[in-house]
């Protein structure tokens, strides 16, 4: 039955509607992404011409398009990429080590510790927006890149514990307890043995450190006064009241997709499941 | 290895280790933790000037004229909603993945992965957008397909429809999370239970609901709870597709809260909402831990 043509055909079907569901709206703002600022399609058939100059436009700015905003996304670019360096750097610096220390000792402290991650990891960020935002306006750090990673970094220390501890469980124990016998200190053990066989380990945490950073949208918002915009807030922010500027939306929706899409189609697909038994474990 | 068979010295290491990160949480999130609970007693209003006590008067204010009700209520329906259909989708999706593979010699398999993956690529605030965009009345495809079959068209955003329109774009966005989680789970089964169901004549309907189901379930109750919890506290499609609008029909919890504390600067009664919007997590993970807990015990 497994192969019979009629159970093919089906299959094909049913292929071809969920591709449909996943692909479709996605390929239409695409086509709106490759028209010129002010020519929207008006109907679902395919514009008549296709263009880059939008992308042109979104990138470096006026000169390539008529009308428009004529803005470029590049400064937002660099913001979302200065505060998830940042955040990235603030995370590991703070998490390998425990991450360590909860893969190698076991104590009922530690136990209880683990899961008071878990609490963390799963307070809802907007709980803690007003808080923060009277720390952050008190150490004048609103509007800096430092004050964003600040907090993308909670948002993101549970997870990169778990993850970089579900790494080192995979180290086996003897290597280091053959260098502690040789007189090295777990600092020395973990430097020199551990880190180097869990560096892919390592930058997959560092890359989900990122993207979680880069694709944050709420405390941007709040913490932001224009200076730190982050490519979300500038995809957000083609539309305001008075105006919707949909193409160069499109095409920097487009252009923001880069690093996702580079990180799931070569490195994430087996990890998103990896990713959330880890952190349940 | 446990605590006690170490030296002195390696003891200061696994404190510092640890401490790290416990100051840094101490900082940025129990001491604002503890002032979210102090403020939430509070009347304050920077614009106003006003800082005073005033004891439950922020609870009663939001579960009496604020409507507060309707906000839990709809944070629930919104929850409830996203995470069924996503999960029975993801399901579905994975199923038919694995269908394919067995039915076709050529990886047509993996090309449906990553098609079904796609959604996953966007940045939420840019799916935000382009849904915002597929609704509206003049330049919106959904309208232009509605034109199409000869339908009027309308600006769907601003209907009675919109809160659900905001879920339809949350369960395509996290659909590929539930599937990619629920394909690894299946791919992961072993194969001799299936295969004794089939020596003993069960049917497809049979085996999956009586063998596949029951051996799925420790991955579905994991990718069940991380949903919810994370669905529940949705900030970016709802404050980019409605604001919480037309009027307050998608308003929830976590709107409400925002709105309260950056739209109407009522910083008090902002932290009496997100002392509300805590309780359902922290209810969650504390029956997860118990769980846990007694399947290892």
């Amino acid at each position: 039955m497994a192969r019979s043509l009629r159970w093919r055909l089906l299959l094909g079907l049913l292929v071809l509607l969920v591709s449909l569901w996943s692909l479709f709206p996605f390929l239409w703002y695409f086509l709106v992404s490759l028209t010129l600022p002010g020519s929207i399609p008006r109907s679902l058939a395919l514009p008549s011409t296709l263009t880059l100059r939008t992308y042109a436009a979104v990138l470096f700015g006026g000169g390539y398009v008529d009308v428009g905003t004529k803005v470029s996304i590049i400064p937002n670019v660099i913001n979302s990429v200065k505060v998830a360096g940042m955040t990235v750097a603030l995370c590991l610096a703070l998490s390998v080590g425990a991450a360590y220390v909860f893969s190698r000792f076991r104590a009922r402290a530690l136990r209880v510790a683990f899961n008071g991650l878990l609490i963390v990891r799963m307070t809802p960020g907007v709980s803690l927006a007003v808080p923060i935002f009277l720390m952050m306006t008190q150490y004048r750090l609103v509007n800096t890149h430092v004050g964003l990673a600040l907090v993308h970094t909670l948002l993101s220390l549970p997870l990169a514990i778990w993850l970089m501890k579900g790494f080192f469980d995979t180290i086996p124990p003897e290597l280091e307890e053959a260098a502690a016998i040789d007189g090295a200190s777990l600092l020395v053990a973990l430097r020199r043995i551990v880190l180097p066989l869990a560096a892919p380990g390592v930058a997959v945490t560092a890359c989900f450190v990122f993207l979680a950073s880069y694709v944050e949208f709420m405390f941007a918002l709040i913490l932001s006064r224009g200076g730190i915009n982050t490519l979300p807030l500038a995809i957000a922010g083609y539309k305001s009241e008075h105006q919707v500027f949909y193409n160069e939306m499109a095409a920097a929706s487009f252009i923001s997709m880069i690093p996702l899409a580079l990180f799931f189609f070569f490195v994430g697909r087996s990890m998103v499941s990896g990713l959330s038994f880890g952190a349940l474990k | 290895m446990t605590t006690a068979g170490m030296g002195s010295r390696n003891r200061a290491v696994v404190a510092v280790l640890l401490a790290l990160p416990l100051v840094y949480l101490l900082l940025v999130y129990i001491y604002p933790i503890g002032q979210l609970l102090y403020l939430s007693f509070r009347d304050l209003e920077p614009a106003y000037d006003t800082d005073e006590f005033i004891g439950l008067g922020n609870f009663f204010e939001i579960f009496g004229r604020s409507g507060g009700w309707g906000h839990v209520l709809r944070s629930f329906l919104y929850t409830g909603i996203c995470v069924s259909a996503s999960f029975v989708l993801g399901l579905a999706f994975a199923l038919l993945t694995t269908a394919v593979e067995e039915a076709f010699a050529w990886p047509l398999h993996t090309a449906l992965r990553q098609v079904i993956i796609t959604p996953m690529i966007f940045i939420p605030a840019a799916a935000g957008v382009m849904w915002t965009f597929a609704y509206t009345e003049h330049y919106g495809w959904v309208n232009h397909l509605l034109a199409l079959l000869g339908l009027s068209t309308y600006p769907w955003l601003v209907s009675s429809a919109a809160f659900y329109l905001v879920m339809l774009t949350d369960i395509w966005g996290w659909t590929p999370f539930m599937y990619l989680i629920l394909l690894a789970g299946l791919q992961s089964l072993p194969r001799e239970p299936l295969e004794a169901a089939r020596v003993d004549g069960a049917g497809t309907w049979e085996s999956f609901w009586h063998v596949v189901l029951p051996m799925l379930r420790p991955v579905i109750l994991i990718a069940l709870t991380i949903k919810t919890l994370d669905t529940y506290r949705a900030f970016d499609y709802l404050w980019i597709m409605t604001q919480g609008g037309p009027g307050t029909i998608s308003t929830t919890l976590t709107i409400a809260t925002y709105k309260t504390a950056f739209m109407e600067l009522k910083l008090g009664k902002a932290s009496a909402y997100g002392l509300v919007t805590m309780i359902f997590p922290l209810v969650v993970v504390n029956v997860y831990l118990a769980f846990a807990q007694r399947r290892e015990a």
